[in-house]
């Protein structure tokens, strides 16, 4: 397999994206030969512009479908990251079945049908209170002062109605041939894994960094998701 | 300075950042880096198309990647529609940010000139409608493959990005290295106008392809060579 060339692309969480969040995972992959396609959701980062135009989970989810359609994209390694949890399960709804060989949670959400993210995450209150967009919260990084500093720079508002939209699911995410749950430290998505960790149709992965395995350690990153592949 | 530059390629009307794959594929074979987007409402963003999408939404496409990428010092150039977005991105960016500007048979529009204004025919095709759609590959000359691909990636185009006037102060015409490229073969008087406009011009590089209007498909190893001479 590590012979063949692989399409990975990679969806970004919640308030962080871009070329330079996936940069490093992105060139280890690219070094060893595979295609990587990173592409930033509408109303964050570079895409910050277009907020006002009703950003909300089913356009972010049309955001990747339709960079597999238009790149004419198969046999693909998807990975979400955090957010995109929700992303990634709606998207393997909508592209046609064989599209996706592989499917990564990485630290992500694993939503069940007519779940919004604002059901799943129990400190979404916490964390949101009134606000639309909701702004980053930086508590993420810990203790690890670098990763604060790049956190606090780069993070956008997340538009409110990607987190309370409710996710329609019919079981095509079930029907992906390989699917992988890769969990970091960190309480909040321990649940989903645990819920996987028993199903035999699902390969699980620990990673021992914080929620940003991307940034806080590539090579490891991109070896499981070379794994995944 | 490096010798690995930064490109950021702007596609034409009703394409997308796809058309750029195998030159950006050469670019970045020899260590450069390449940011390719696709501008919002078309291609893969064609999901997004609204009335409000206008000139000034393609130009924040470009000005807030530079930002976000925190890009210096890039090599921008705008294939066709795209010399609309780089000279209204040039405006946005802070000095510095772009370091060359490339118009590879591209529209060089003055202030206050807008797209319909040089090419009436897409106004008189549009109507009441929200967006314009592609011209038949034949129109430049391509058939075969190439036709085959372009019609494949088209989709149609904001009408808000062909009728909004651009708004210039100078920003472009301050930019270190600029250069026009004219292709021979692309059989639209205008693109001629404004390479004998440049060429005259001791401030403008100027370059003459053998190709019709689509370079990219046609001949990217010598549109990856064309930017690259552009870039020192």
């Amino acid at each position: 397999m590590a012979a063949k060339s692989t399409t990975f692309v990679l969806s970004h969480g919640a308030w962080w994206g871009g070329d330079w969040f996936w940069r490093d995972v992105a060139d280890l992959l690219r070094a060893e030969g595979h295609r990587v396609f990173a592409p930033t959701l509408t109303g964050i980062g570079s895409r910050e512009h277009l907020q006002g135009s009703g950003v909300n989970l089913s356009m972010q989810i049309l955001d990747i479908v339709n960079l597999i359609k238009w790149e004419d994209l198969t046999d693909i390694v998807l990975v979400g990251h955090s957010y995109s949890g929700m992303v990634v399960s709606g998207v393997a709804e909508r592209v046609p079945e064989g599209t996706i060989r592989s499917i990564v949670y990485l630290d992500a959400f694993l939503p069940e049908d007519g779940q919004s993210l604002s059901d799943i995450a129990s400190n979404f209150k916490d964390l949101a209170g009134d606000h639309d967009p909701v702004p980053p919260p930086v508590f993420f990084a810990g203790d690890n002062e670098a990763l604060k500093s790049i956190l606090e720079k780069k993070g956008t508002p997340h538009p409110r109605g990607c987190f309370e939209e409710r996710i329609k699911l019919s079981g095509a995410r079930e029907r992906i041939p390989l699917k992988t749950y890769v969990l970091a430290e960190g309480p909040i998505f321990t649940a989903f894994f645990e819920k996987v960790q028993s199903d035999p149709s699902w390969r699980t992965e620990t990673i021992a960094c914080g929620h940003f395995p991307m940034l806080e350690a590539p090579e490891k990153t991109a070896e499981i998701l070379i794994r995944a592949a | 300075m490096s010798d690995k530059h930064t490109f950021l390629l702007i596609h034409g009307g009703m394409c997308c950042g796809r058309w750029w794959r195998n030159v950006a594929d050469i670019l970045e074979g020899q260590g450069h880096r390449v940011f390719a987007p696709t501008l919002t409402g078309l291609g893969e963003r064609a999901h997004l198309m609204s009335r409000d999408i206008n000139l000034t939404t393609h130009a924040q496409d470009v000005a807030t990647l530079i930002k976000w990428e925190e890009l210096s010092d890039v090599v921008l150039v705008g294939h066709s529609y795209g010399g609309m977005v780089i000279s209204a991105a040039a405006e946005l960016v802070p000095e510095g940010g772009i370091r060359s500007i490339v118009y590879l048979d591209a529209m060089y529009l003055d202030d206050s000139e807008c797209v319909f204004d040089a090419a009436p025919e897409f106004r008189d095709a549009v109507g009441d409608a929200d967006a314009i759609p592609s011209p038949a590959p034949a129109f430049f000359g391509y058939d075969g493959e190439i036709a085959a691909f372009m019609e494949r990636t088209e989709s149609p185009q904001p009408v808000g990005t062909f009728s909004e006037k651009l708004k210039l102060t100078g920003a472009r015409e301050r930019i270190p290295l600029k250069t026009f490229v004219w292709a021979r073969n692309s059989g639209i008087p205008a693109f001629r106008e404004y390479y004998d406009r440049l060429e005259a011009d001791p401030s403008w590089r100027t370059e003459i392809m053998d190709t019709r209007h689509n370079m990219m498909l046609e001949a990217p190893k010598e549109t990856a060579e064309v930017l690259l001479r552009a870039a020192r």
